[in-house]
């Protein structure tokens, strides 16, 4: 069994590059040749990714906030849409071995997890200074006792978000291997339906973690930088 | 039943209150979301996309429970 919650492994290491590298090939392509008309191929597809962020960002976060935050979230999505959906690539062979997406294993949604905790913490210093931002933390919903709400509160966000998408993403890869393995205890048939159909479920369920992911990180940030509550 | 066994019956115990508790919420959000296109049906796409973010967020632990449990198994 190579899922393992604590040992260092190969292939979370070397897809989790590969979907950096499959992303950063993606976004030069788009702005390789740009054009002012109507936009075609790559450049279309970012558009369009750009725009909707844009709106769901600008909906949610404090107008100083959004344009960065517009970024962050877009590169967000497309490196988690990535490296979700690495994993389930058919490869006979190698698959099994090698294939496994970066975020089935604790490390690397831990890790985002983090940089993503600390960013939250320098967007609440910057948008409300540090002043605003200490009161946040041990003044507020009661002075000084409210430190340990606070801490509890911006602790379990880390830890949720980073459970969440390593969960969702590991049970996806399990159950397919279990369905889609043809010398075990399924036949044929069980692999060609319900092998299928949960490739398919798999396959939303990695756009939906990796739309999540992004939301709450927008969300989080949007709240511990406004001013007003 | 060996220390493992046990170890293995709540781990399956802990997944099937997850699955539970998940469809009674998944059961809640879904449904919230029918009556409010009910009452306005030309919001379906808006609901839809919050309905299913919810629906995954609800998702998640018994996922993560499942996943532990697998973990109680495998050692």
């Amino acid at each position: 069994m190579i899922f393992s919650l604590t040992a260092f492994q190969w292939p979370p290491f070397i897809t989790g590059l590969l979907a950096v590298v499959v992303v950063l090939v993606f976004g030069l392509m788009a702005v390789r040749q740009l054009t002012p008309g109507v936009p075609h191929g790559a450049q279309n597809v970012m558009e369009s990714a750009v725009d909707t962020f844009q709106d769901l960002v600008g909906q949610m976060a404090p107008k100083a906030l959004a344009p960065n935050l517009t970024l962050l979230s877009l590169t967000l999505f497309l490196l988690l849409v990535v490296a979700n959906v690495i994993g389930l690539l058919p490869l006979p062979g190698i698959g099994t071995r090698w294939i496994h997406s970066p975020t089935a294993f604790l490390s690397m949604p831990a890790g985002l997890a983090i940089v993503i905790f600390l960013l939250i913490q320098w967007s609440g210093i910057k948008y409300k200074g540090l002043g605003g931002f200490l009161v946040g933390w041990f003044w507020k919903p009661i002075p000084v006792f409210g430190v340990v709400v606070n801490a509890l509160e911006q602790l379990v966000m880390p830890v949720s978000l980073a459970f969440r998408l390593f969960g969702n993403i590991l049970a996806g890869e399990l159950v397919l291997r279990m369905t889609t393995n043809p010398h075990g205890l399924s036949g044929w048939l069980v692999v060609v339906l319900v092998g299928t159909l949960w490739l398919v479920f798999s396959l939303v369920i990695s756009l939906i973690q990796a739309l999540i992911f992004t939301i709450l990180t927008v969300a989080y940030m949007s709240i511990q930088a406004s001013t007003e509550h | 039943m060996s220390p493992h066994d046990v170890l293995l019956l709540i781990g399956a115990l802990a997944a099937a209150g997850g699955a539970i508790g998940a469809g009674i919420g998944n059961g809640l959000v879904m449904g919230r979301m029918v009556e409010g296109v009910g009452r306005q049906p030309e919001a379906l796409g808006r609901l839809l996309t919050w309905a299913l973010v919810g629906v995954a967020l609800v998702e998640a632990w018994p996922v993560i429970t499942f996943v532990l449990f697998v973990f109680t198994k495998i050692g």
